[in-house]
């Protein structure tokens, strides 16, 4: 594990603290208690030691410079090839700030270092800033201040559930190098199933436009809907279940590209999905005119079908556990096979669990089954 | 408005939208069935209907949003000229 090692408050008047010597060289293997670096306040010149011995990963200062009480000066591992947090921790007082409180707990910090959160953006429930707090932020239970890292999209709303042993242990090794970890897959198909079971739907409803993309994109919230391990994030090492299936569908207008959202998509059927996705698609095309208030997406589907692309390799959305990407050349070599792609977090979905997934889509389901409330035939 | 100049706007947006991929609408009759003629997409046939509702000041339910309503231009014109 990797610990910070911070300027400490030496008395309660310097609020600064100047470095004078960088004793230790990073990736030095270092001795607990080995003096790292000498720093200096008004009063006095302390030693700063190795809390435990390790590697000096990495120097956050340089000599002759001043800092804060609180900022991290070093970061000591176990290992010498140990991977750093992904962001750099923000500058706090691990002592004694203004109001009396005390510092975040080291687990909060890492949290906040994850996203790209400074401690004084994070509302305080208890003495110390816990990482309850932090998820708090991070799920919208708490309001978001204006001063932190804003996500693309809130966080749609979820409930909470730790990771079983086994998926907490392949979180933390497909983790290894960075904070996440997306991993890509894709299935090459037969169109042809699929093209025949879209035409007869379009047929069915007198359907202005080819409806192959938005079925298979409904098809992939229903696989959600009962898959809720694949509608989820990762908030720390919990698993944020989603209450719903929000999708979200890249959609081009000439060099614009839209992400439209359709909310609680595990809820319509696909005659409905279909006039839903073509109602905002329309709406996101009127120069957002009458656009309905933004909807945190769950999940992720984007098609290049209308181009000559055999692979399409999509990028994952926040807070999204896969993202579909579809590609259906009409013309070339490649025409007649088509491909879902899905990039994924691997630390929520197994690999086998998302070629199921690629090969629930690539199959069209039996007709019996998307017919819809309203079709009487 | 005047129903030619209804029918010619709807077909100045066609012929745009497909030029845009590439296609050349200019020989599109007033009855033939748009989405059989491959000259737009589904995504270009959606756009081709916000640019309608806005272009007339129409909203459209999209449980009349069929072919049997807007499948071509004389469909789509007369549909404008019915409700504006």
């Amino acid at each position: 594990m990797v610990i910070p090692i911070v300027a400490p408050r030496t008395n309660a008047n310097d609020d600064e603290v100047h470095v004078v010597a960088i004793l230790t060289a990073p990736g030095a293997r270092v001795a607990r208690e080995q003096c790292l670096m000498e720093i200096e306040t008004e009063k006095s010149v302390v030693e700063i030691l190795a809390p435990r011995e390790g590697y000096l990963l990495r120097l956050e200062v340089t000599e002759r410079q001043h800092v804060p009480v609180g900022t991290v000066l070093a970061w000591l591992g176990e290992q010498p090839d140990e991977a750093l947090p992904a962001a750099p921790l923000p500058e706090a007082s691990p002592t004694a700030p203004a109001d009396g409180g005390q510092g975040p707990t080291l687990k909060a910090r890492a949290l906040l270092a994850a996203h790209g959160l400074a401690p004084d953006a994070v509302p305080r429930s208890g003495a110390r800033l816990a990482v309850r707090d932090v998820l708090n932020v991070l799920s919208g239970q708490t309001a978001h201040p204006a001063t932190a890292l804003q996500p693309a999209f809130p966080l749609a709303p979820g409930r909470q559930e730790p990771l079983m042993p086994a998926a907490r242990a392949m979180a933390r090794t497909v983790s290894w190098q960075r904070e996440a970890a997306v991993a890509y897959m894709e299935l090459r198909y037969e169109v042809d199933p699929w093209t025949a079971h879209a035409r007869a739907f379009a047929q069915r409803h007198r359907l202005l436009s080819d409806p192959l993309v938005p079925l298979l994109a409904q098809r992939l919230a229903v696989w959600a809907a009962s898959h809720p391990h694949g509608n989820a994030t990762l908030l720390g090492e919990m698993r944020h279940v989603y209450d719903h299936v929000n999708l979200a569908m890249t959609t081009r207008s000439g060099d614009t590209l839209h992400l439209v959202v359709v909310p609680e998509a595990e809820t319509l059927d696909p005659l409905g999905f279909v006039q839903r996705l073509a109602h905002l698609q329309r709406q996101a095309f009127r120069k957002g005119r009458g656009l309905p208030a933004v909807v945190a997406p769950t999940i992720g589907f984007s098609s290049l079908s209308s181009w000559a692309i055999s692979r399409h390799m999509p990028i994952l959305p926040p807070h999204g556990a896969v993202m579909i990407g579809h590609a259906q050349p009409p013309r070339g070599p490649d025409r007649g096979v088509g491909t879902l792609g899905a990039s994924y977090d691997h630390r929520l979905l197994a690999g086998h669990q998302v070629a199921e997934l690629l090969e629930f889509l690539s199959q069209p389901s039996p007709p019996e089954a998307t017919e819809d409330k309203s079709d009487g035939s | 408005m005047d129903p030619d100049r209804t029918t010619s706007a709807i077909r100045g947006e066609i012929e745009r939208l497909a030029r845009r991929a590439g296609h050349d609408a200019s020989g599109l009759a007033d009855d033939d069935l748009i989405p059989a003629t491959g000259l737009l997409d589904s995504t270009a046939i959606l756009e081709l209907i916000a640019w309608y509702e806005d272009h007339f000041g129409l909203e459209i339910p999209e449980e009349v949003l069929t072919i049997d309503n807007f499948g071509s231009i004389a469909l789509m014109a007369a549909w404008a000229q019915e409700h504006m």
